[in-house]
């Protein structure tokens, strides 16, 4: 009875084995075979992003930062490796891949993901998986994830699981067609409606240590390449009074003599409802006017740093002139 | 125990997926919107609580003891009282036996007369007794006020059923509805599936949302929500799937085998292709609902 047992679970073990391999292998190939699309711009960013600009965050770096502006005002190539969603742990991956094989001039990341505490922070390194077996630079972010990454991991399906109809839907070339991608930067329409309102974040909320750990590295590996480290804050459409990340952002940067730039408070943005899709976020008529913004602050960064290697970088950004 | 897995991993994650954008965000949605959620939401529960009911099943078949099914395709039911002798069949059945018996039967010993108000005092006996049972369960899932009114609404639907049976009957007799049509059985499933789900929206609404949310199912309608298409189609085929494999058992039992098949290949092939599909589609962390939200 028992030998039985062993070998029908034998049996099953060996068949989804087989079906594991093959199904994987499937997706794997046209997971990277991907011509638009989520997936396609986060491989393009880890394996062949090479500009001299790029851009890291979340979905407000993806929408802020148009291309077109900062290749002809700085004539510099640049590539928006923004993606929704994503936190400092997903940023600084890609940037250990991206230094691995060039040498950006300029690095800006548009922070504004927090240093409090939540889970699911960490499972959205799911995105991250089916580049584990091929890059080692970013294993051990990965493995913040679980401790049990590495085992789940033998499985060839696990790093694409639930991403088989995405997967399908980036190899088809009417997706690419209908899709807007220039250089990572994806526009968004629409205007917002409603009215501004006053956002108590006054709250402190609990540090995740491993999250300002990730902000020093990303700007230590960064700053060690030679790059130039730009930390914004980008526009957003609410008051407050007290934001516990701008803070934490502009102590850590400071104490790393690295730009931080805050546009929350900017009257720019907050007098023009008309420049937002919604609070957090920037159209694309927004997007080019503070693009066009940070153009300037970059210029004159570069040209004060060059004036004075010797001055503190704090001091520099406390005197640049208000937009 | 594997089909639980599927269940807890695959559908009731899944769908989860979906009620929790819906119900996380009421003020943002349109009736249309939380109308789906709130069918898909009965889908959740079962799958969830019945694929949690299957592991510990197999589990305990496992160690050599034998657990009762707690669950029988509860949305193949025809009636409100049908519908609990499918699902939670441990709870129910204790609240039958231990709770709405002894009640039912200590108030008609109280209630002396044949008619009150008119109406049969069998049918006041079940009334007392249905409420109050229905009203412990209710709290029994957690001391809120929705957990009450879920209770009594419930209580409401079975009160109807017995006190309208009369009714129903000659309704059905004057319009020649024979009793086995299936057009009248599946009439049956939906409306007792559709009563079940407008009950669970008292257990899903936080606080008592769940009357915002009736008003614009009722008077707001609009475009169906349906956010990433690529997170949205498989909430639909793992429905399908679970609802497929619910038809067999429940209308084919002993034709469409597949875990109970004579055929070992059938049996090790239907294994193998579950555990794909959880490793496919399962839902093993929060990602998918981060990214449905965008």
């Amino acid at each position: 009875m028992v030998k039985k047992l062993v070998i029908n679970i034998a049996i099953v073990a060996f068949v989804v084995i087989i079906l594991d391999f093959a199904i994987g292998s499937v997706l794997r190939y046209f997971y990277f075979r991907e011509i638009s699309g989520i997936h396609f711009r986060t491989t393009y960013a880890l394996e062949k992003a090479d500009s001299d600009i790029i851009v890291f965050g979340s979905s407000r770096a993806n929408h802020h930062y148009v291309p077109e502006i900062f290749e002809n005002a700085l004539k510099m190539s640049f590539y928006n490796a923004g993606r929704d969603g994503a936190g400092i742990f997903y940023h600084t991956a890609v940037l250990k891949s991206i230094l691995k094989r060039n040498k950006s001039k300029v690095i800006i990341l548009d922070y504004a993901g927090g240093f409090d505490k939540r889970e699911r922070d960490y499972d959205r390194l799911s995105c991250l998986l089916p580049y584990y077996k091929y890059h080692d630079e970013i294993r051990r972010i990965i493995e913040l994830k679980s401790s049990f990454e590495r085992i789940k991991m033998v499985s060839a399906i696990y790093p694409f699981n639930s991403e088989i109809l995405n997967i399908a839907i980036g190899n088809m070339k009417t997706n690419k067609d209908n899709y807007i991608d220039a250089q990572g930067y994806i526009p968004l329409d629409g205007e917002l409606q409603a009215e501004i309102e006053f956002a108590d974040n006054a709250i402190n909320y609990e540090i995740d240590n491993n999250k300002v750990n990730y902000f020093k590295e990303f700007i230590f590996i960064a700053k060690k390449a030679g790059a130039k480290v730009i930390i914004i804050y980008s526009p957003i459409y609410e008051k407050y009074q007290k934001k516990q990340e701008i803070d934490i952002c502009r102590s850590i940067c400071n104490s790393m003599n690295v730009p931080f730039l805050d546009f929350s408070k900017n009257n720019l943005f907050l007098q023009n409802r008309q420049l937002f899709r919604d609070v957090e976020h920037l159209n694309h008529k927004g997007a080019i006017v503070f693009s066009n913004i940070v153009v300037n602050k970059i210029k004159f960064v570069s040209s004060a740093i060059k004036r004075d290697k010797a001055s503190e970088t704090s001091k520099i950004v406390g005197n640049i002139p208000k937009v | 125990m594997l089909w639980g897995y599927f269940m807890k991993l695959v559908v009731a994650a899944r769908v989860a997926i979906y009620v929790d954008a819906i119900y996380g965000n009421i003020p943002h949605h349109n009736g249309t919107s939380l109308l789906f959620a709130s069918l898909l939401y009965p889908f959740q529960m079962y799958a969830d609580f019945g694929g949690y009911s299957l592991i510990a099943i197999g589990t305990a078949n496992i160690l050599g003891i034998q657990v009762m099914q707690n669950f029988k395709r509860p949305f193949f039911a025809t009636s409100i009282s049908e519908f609990w002798q499918r699902w939670h069949i441990s709870f129910s059945s204790w609240l039958r036996d231990y709770l709405f018996l002894p009640l039912a039967f200590f108030i008609s010993k109280k209630l002396r007369k044949e008619i009150y108000l008119k109406i049969d005092t069998a049918k006041w006996v079940y009334f007392i007794a249905v409420m109050i049972t229905f009203v412990f369960a209710g709290i029994w899932h957690g001391a809120d006020v929705n957990f009450l009114l879920w209770g009594l609404l419930f209580g409401f639907y079975l009160t109807c059923s017995i006190w309208t049976y009369k009714l129903n009957r000659r309704i059905r007799k004057k319009l020649h509805i024979s009793k086995k049509s299936i057009f009248y059985q599946i009439a049956k499933i939906v409306i007792t599936y559709s009563l079940v789900s407008v009950a669970w929206i008292f257990l899903r609404a936080p606080n008592l949302s769940a009357f915002e949310v009736l008003r614009k199912i009722f008077s707001f309608p609009g475009d169906l929500f349906i956010g990433m298409l690529s997170t949205f189609t498989p909430i639909i085929v793992v429905i399908a799937i679970l609802l497929m494999k619910d038809i067999a058992d429940e209308y084919f039992p002993e034709r469409l085998l597949f875990f109970e098949s004579k055929y070992k290949a059938i049996r090790i092939l239907s294994y193998s292709t579950i555990i794909i599909f959880i490793l496919l589609i399962g839902v093993f962390d929060g990602s998918q609902f981060i990214y449905f939200q965008f």
